[in-house]
């Protein structure tokens, strides 16, 4: 950057405090000459935590298609009261094309929740996100343990195919809960997808393993635990809980499968088992698991905020220890799942209370972003935009989720469009928009292009309206008594259900708009530079896209929020980092790790 | 520590080789608490048994924590995940028992009332 | 160019992965992203760690169920343990202990560098393994055969020993021979061509041995409790007794047995003593421990107490083989000495013998079968447990003897040093995780009363 000084002459007024970012070959790049069969190998069986990171993305992102057109085709459904489109013509007299209509719709409703929650949701932040950038923003080579990652990756795949198996053979309709004794009896393919979700979660595990142990022993020596950005508490909290619920699931649906084909008759009254157990069993996992969907968006939010603020984030201790807070108190509530299920009143009743405890590490988040914002000096990019979407809808969502801990309320919104408004405005609202976050955030630095802003933020837009319109309306659905889960509805509610249906729309133009924004810069967007963003924490500090070996020299370690010494440059349209001065307590990392990676 | 252990560069960082007799008698210790688990069998202790049983095998189950896995010279993290393992199964034994104790009574009533009507079913 | 190398390194079984990027200072063994050994070490140990947290989380499912199911339904337990021989936990408890032992031994071993003894301790913890599963087979074949299973087959009959003492015996025949000719086959190629396969394939062959070993011990042990059963309280106990009874009348015919079981044991010595060297007390101490303890029972079984007590010594230093014998021989304090001499030969006539046992059995058998209740809880609630618990564990061991398999090949490749170790003690804290399972299970559903 070369500025005219006072005098007339031209002089970069940062002389050597500037640090040049070394280039190399891009992690993309393949060995010149090698062919079509050499370059898919080398991808399929890369042990580079950024290979694997993006195969998850284009994994997740495949997932959450099948799963969005699923979701279309129950909306359509609801468009009108009666159950009479997803017959798709078949059925000789009407009450026969409603039957057919209404095991279909059953069935979509069953995969659509199933393939987001177990494809989509929980592999999107950490798996794809979290692998790409966790050792990077650590200033780690790699993860721990490489091939145990890629093993990770090779499980999605096998387990989702399971999926695509229950999706062909058609016939699942027991809710991706799988609730005994439905599950049990129903003639549908539940083992082929009940063993999808054991190898999911055998996929889950290892990632988790992978990034506690990453976390802990991979970090050089100036990275110390209160250095590392937001985003690595959040994954490291849900680490924990991948590793601690996860297998839990495994047990649960070993057990259940056992139940179907075996009949051994643990969950089964009939054979003196117990079906409330199975509710036990699914939530211990389930509810954690609603954070391990969560609080890696958090910790998305907790790094978007700030850079587009240009301001520290506020009460870092606060957000890094509500993260850790949220991970163990998420194991305390599985019980409000239960309120109506013949839960025990003294059971019910804890759960009530522990329920609401959890609001108290969320809120603390919700705040601190807040207050990281306040005179801010804020920048509308794309990803701040969707994080203050995320902001707006997860509150809406989390203060929802109050009204359901409440015992009393619950008991007349349990089971309705309420209910599944709140996990949409959590799931969707939180986790879904502030993966949209990262990835706008992010996506310079994994593909070295720059996306079209103003159709990005127009996406975002669009995405935002059209959610709310989708699932605001639920929420007065709810209330007024439509129960989730059927086909067909009373007349008087048709028009919300219309609204509901006509949000889908906007909503789903808003996501191709992104998708195809994002997939043009592939193609034709302009090359990245390092650091777009003016974000401080290490990943900027590599080339875009970074190396393989992601940093040719080692970064310094800074604090991940201050942007004092980031400055930008309007020749190349993005932020140089100048040399940290030392008096602020900055050490260089290089002391400890070797400069040559 | 034992200089065999260790990399150069972390002489003072060797890994802590666990001696012979220290194997042997845990094992022996191990074994001798089997016997006394399998004899206490025989003996009806009432509700107390479920304890003393269990007592004797977490006493085993620390012995070879602590001694063949290590615990003993290991990284603190190390055994801070197992006990919080053995925390939340603690914690997952306790919830799902309270429950089910405080709602067994109906589904015993249920039960009765079945079988009731199964026997006059079956006229006998 | 890197990603080559990654690639490569992939298909590579060994967890010196992408070493040689170059790296000048790293040794072959270091991955490339680590920075020192030590950091290698910890992050193995700690994965490792978090794995065993992972899997008792897992088991805590099935202990929930257990608890849950004992709390409410504490008679269908205390009846259904009757079933269950305590011997054969206690018994699988010490070989387990004993391979924990070892495990920990060999980490020991590998420390110091002793390259002999950590390999050995590994083929010892591997016998103990399939002494383990051996002695399962034969609960669970008992199992099958008495209808003790799960819920919606819980189908309670008298044992009907025609078939499963045939099975049981074809079973051994088939995987000792087996594991002779396997354990045979490696040791000669350890000593050839391949070493490291050759030590895999031997140690296959000694998982094998010792599961015929197990079958046999762990058969033995089991009739003689049901004869001492039904010694004790004949007619007090259905349950108790009815295994036994099957067996009381066949004492006539099966005598026999022991003679030839004898002359087998005698021709067994060489065939199978080719992997096991030093063998050398082995038929010493298998004659001490059958000759007064055998219970008179179907041909087959005796050879195998032969020829199995002698595949035991196979892994040189262990003490179980000693155990296991002094075990037997402890268990069946009442049964008669084997004198007679008759050369019976053919399986076939002892399964006739048998079957006409097993039916006279069940006509004189009075005491009554557990009756299934109407509706809800019954002793198949418990076997829907147990199998639950004991066969995940099961599957626990057998993916533990493939890490001690893969382990295995890593010695005999040289591959561990003191300096580096980790996957020896990695696999090992695994193993002894295992033991950790058992070690709560054999109380939780053996001892019950």
């Amino acid at each position: 950057m070369i500025t005219q000084s006072k005098d007339g002459e031209f002089v970069d007024p940062y002389g050597d405090r500037r640090i040049e970012i070394p280039q190399g070959p891009s992690y993309l790049s393949d060995p010149p000459g090698s062919t079509l069969w050499q370059r898919v190998k080398l991808w399929a069986f890369t042990v580079d935590h950024k290979r694997i990171g993006v195969m998850y993305l284009v994994g997740i992102l495949s997932a959450f298609l099948i799963g969005g057109i699923m979701a279309g085709l129950v909306r359509m459904e609801l468009w009108t009261p009666g159950a009479d489109l997803l017959n798709f013509g078949a059925g000789a007299n009407p009450e026969e094309a409603a039957t057919i209509a209404k095991d279909k719709y059953n069935e979509f409703f069953t995969l659509h929740g199933a393939i987001m929650t177990f494809l989509f949701i929980i592999p999107s932040i950490p798996a794809a996100l979290g692998n790409f950038f966790l050792p990077m923003m650590l200033g780690a080579k790699d993860v721990a343990f490489p091939k145990l990652n890629l093993a990770s990756f090779h499980l999605w795949v096998f387990g989702a195919l399971f999926f695509v198996g229950a999706l062909l053979t058609t016939g699942l309709d027991t809710g991706w809960t799988f609730y005994t004794p439905y599950s049990t009896t129903t003639s549908g393919p539940v083992i082929a997808a009940t063993t999808g979700v054991f190898i999911l979660g055998f996929s889950s595990i290892f990632t988790g393993i992978n990034f506690v142990v990453t976390v802990n022993t991979m970090r050089p020596k100036g990275m110390t635990w209160f250095k590392m950005p937001l985003l690595l508490w959040g994954l490291y909290s849900t680490a924990i809980i991948q590793v601690l619920a996860t297998p839990v699931l495994a047990i649960t649906v070993l057990l259940l499968t056992a139940e179907k084909a075996l009949g051994i008759g643990i969950f089964d009254p009939a054979k003196g088992g117990d079906p409330v157990l199975y509710q036990h069993f699914f939530w211990f996992y389930s509810h954690p698991a609603v954070y391990i969907m969560i609080l890696p968006a958090m910790g998305v939010i907790s790094e978007t905020i700030p850079v587009y603020c240009r301001k520290h984030i506020f009460g870092y201790r606060f957000i890094a220890y509500s993260s850790i807070a949220i991970a163990l108190l998420g194991f305390l509530v599985w019980g409000h799942h239960m309120f109506t299920s013949s839960q025990s009143p003294l059971a019910v009743v804890l759960f009530s209370f522990l329920t609401f405890s959890v609001s108290i590490p969320s809120a603390i988040k919700v705040f601190n972003w807040l207050a990281t914002m306040y005179k801010g000096s804020i920048s509308l990019k794309t990803p701040m935009c969707y994080a203050l979407s995320f902001m707006s809808l997860f509150t809406i969502g989390g203060l929802t989720g109050l009204y359901l801990g409440s015992l009393s309320v619950d008991e007349h919104l349990h089971d309705t469009y309420f209910i599944v408004a709140h996990f949409h405005y959590v799931m969707m609202g939180g986790t879904l928009i502030a993966f949209l976050a990262g990835i706008h955030h992010w996506w310079p630095k994994m593909f070295g292009k720059m996306y079209n802003e103003t159709l990005a933020r127009i996406a975002c837009l669009l995405v935002f309206v059209g959610f709310n319109v989708t699932f605001f309306p639920q929420f007065i659905l709810g209330t007024r008594g439509m129960p989730r889960r059927y086909a067909s509805y009373e007349p008087e509610y048709q028009f919300l259900h219309q609204l509901s249906t006509c949000g889908f729309f906007i909503l789903g133009s808003g996501l191709f708009l992104a998708a195809g924004v994002l997939l043009y810069s592939l193609l034709w967007g302009k090359k990245a530079p390092a650091n777009p963003w003016g974000a401080a924490t290490l990943e900027w500090k590599c080339c875009s896209p970074p190396t393989h070996h992601n940093f040719e020299t080692m970064p310094w370690v800074g604090s991940p929020y201050v942007y004092d010494d980031f400055v930008y440059d309007p020749d190349e349209e993005g932020y140089f980092e100048l040399l940290p001065d030392l008096s602020r307590g900055n050490k260089p990392a290089e002391e400890t790790v070797p400069a040559q990676v | 520590m034992s200089s065999q252990a260790t990399d150069h560069a972390h002489d003072d960082h060797g890994h802590h080789v666990t001696s012979i007799t220290t194997l042997i008698a845990t094992f022996a210790a191990l074994v001798a608490l089997t016997f006394l688990t399998s004899a206490l069998a025989q003996v009806n202790l009432g509700r107390a048994d479920i304890w003393v049983t269990l007592g004797i095998a977490t006493v085993k189950a620390a012995l070879v924590a602590v001694f063949f896995m290590h615990l003993a010279h290991d990284k603190g993290f190390n055994a801070v995940i197992l006990l919080s393992t053995l925390g939340f199964a603690t914690l997952f034994i306790c919830f799902a028992l309270m429950d089910k104790g405080q709602y067994q009574p109906q589904i015993d009533d249920y039960n009765a009332d079945k079988r009731q009507a199964a026997a006059e079913m079956s006229g006998s | 160019m890197a990603t080559a190398e990654a690639i490569e390194s992939s298909t590579d079984a060994h967890a010196d992965d992408h070493s040689g990027h170059g790296d000048h200072d790293h040794p072959a063994w270091l991955a490339h992203h680590f920075e020192s050994p030590e950091q290698q070490f910890d992050a193995g140990k700690l994965g490792m760690w978090l794995f065993l947290a992972q899997e008792v989380l897992f088991f805590t499912g099935l202990f929930v169920a257990y608890a849950v199911y004992r709390a409410n339904y504490p008679e269908v337990f205390i009846n259904a343990h009757h079933y269950l021989n305590p011997v054969l936990g206690a018994f699988n408890t010490i070989v387990l202990l004993a391979s924990s032992l070892a495990i920990a031994w060999a980490v020991r071993a590998a420390q110091k560098g002793e390259n002999e003894l950590l390999m050995w301790l590994h083929v010892f913890t591997l016998g103990c393994a399939g002494l383990f599963m051996g002695v399962k087979t034969v609960e669970y074949a008992y199992k099958i055969d008495e209808g003790l299973l799960w819920a919606s087959m819980y189908n309670p009959q008298h044992l009907t020993d025609t078939g499963l003492h045939t099975q049981l015996g074809t079973f051994f025949w088939m995987t000792m021979t087996f594991g002779v000719i396997v354990g045979l086959a490696g040791w000669m190629l350890k000593g050839g061509k391949s070493v490291a396969w050759g030590w895999v394939i031997f140690s296959i062959g000694v998982i094998l041995m010792s599961t015929a070993a197990g079958v046999v011990v762990a058969n033995a042990i089991q009739v003689s409790s049901m004869e001492a059963d039904h010694g004790q309280h004949a007619s007090a106990d259905g349950h108790d007794g009815h295994g036994a009874a099957a067996h009381g009348d066949e004492h006539g015919s099966s005598h026999a047995e022991e003679g030839h079981a004898k002359e087998g044991h005698a021709d067994d010595d060489h065939s199978s003593d080719g992997p096991a060297a030093d063998g050398h007390h082995g038929s010493d101490h298998a004659e001490e421990a059958l000759a007064p303890g055998v219970l008179p029972k179907p041909e087959g079984e005796e050879q195998m107490g032969a020829a199995a007590e002698e595949a035991e010594p196979s892994e040189d230093t262990e003490p179980t083989a000693e155990d296991a014998a002094e075990e037997a021989t402890a268990e069946e304090p009442t049964a008669e000495p084997a004198g007679e001499t008759e050369a019976a030969s053919e399986p076939a006539a002892e399964g006739e013998a048998a079957e006409e046992g097993g039916a006279e059995a069940a006509e004189t058998e009075e005491a009554p079968v557990a009756a299934k209740p109407v509706y809800g809880a019954n002793e198949g609630n418990f076997f829907s447990i147990y199998f639950a618990m004991t066969g995940v564990h099961a599957i626990h061991i057998f993916a533990g003897m493939i890490a001690f398999l893969w382990i295995i090949y890593r010695i005999a490749k040289r591959n561990f040093s003191p300096e580096f170790y980790g996957p020896v003690e990695f696999v090992g804290l695994y193993w002894h995780l295992v033991d950790l399972v058992w070690i709560y299970l054999f109380p939780l559903l053996y001892l019950i009363h």
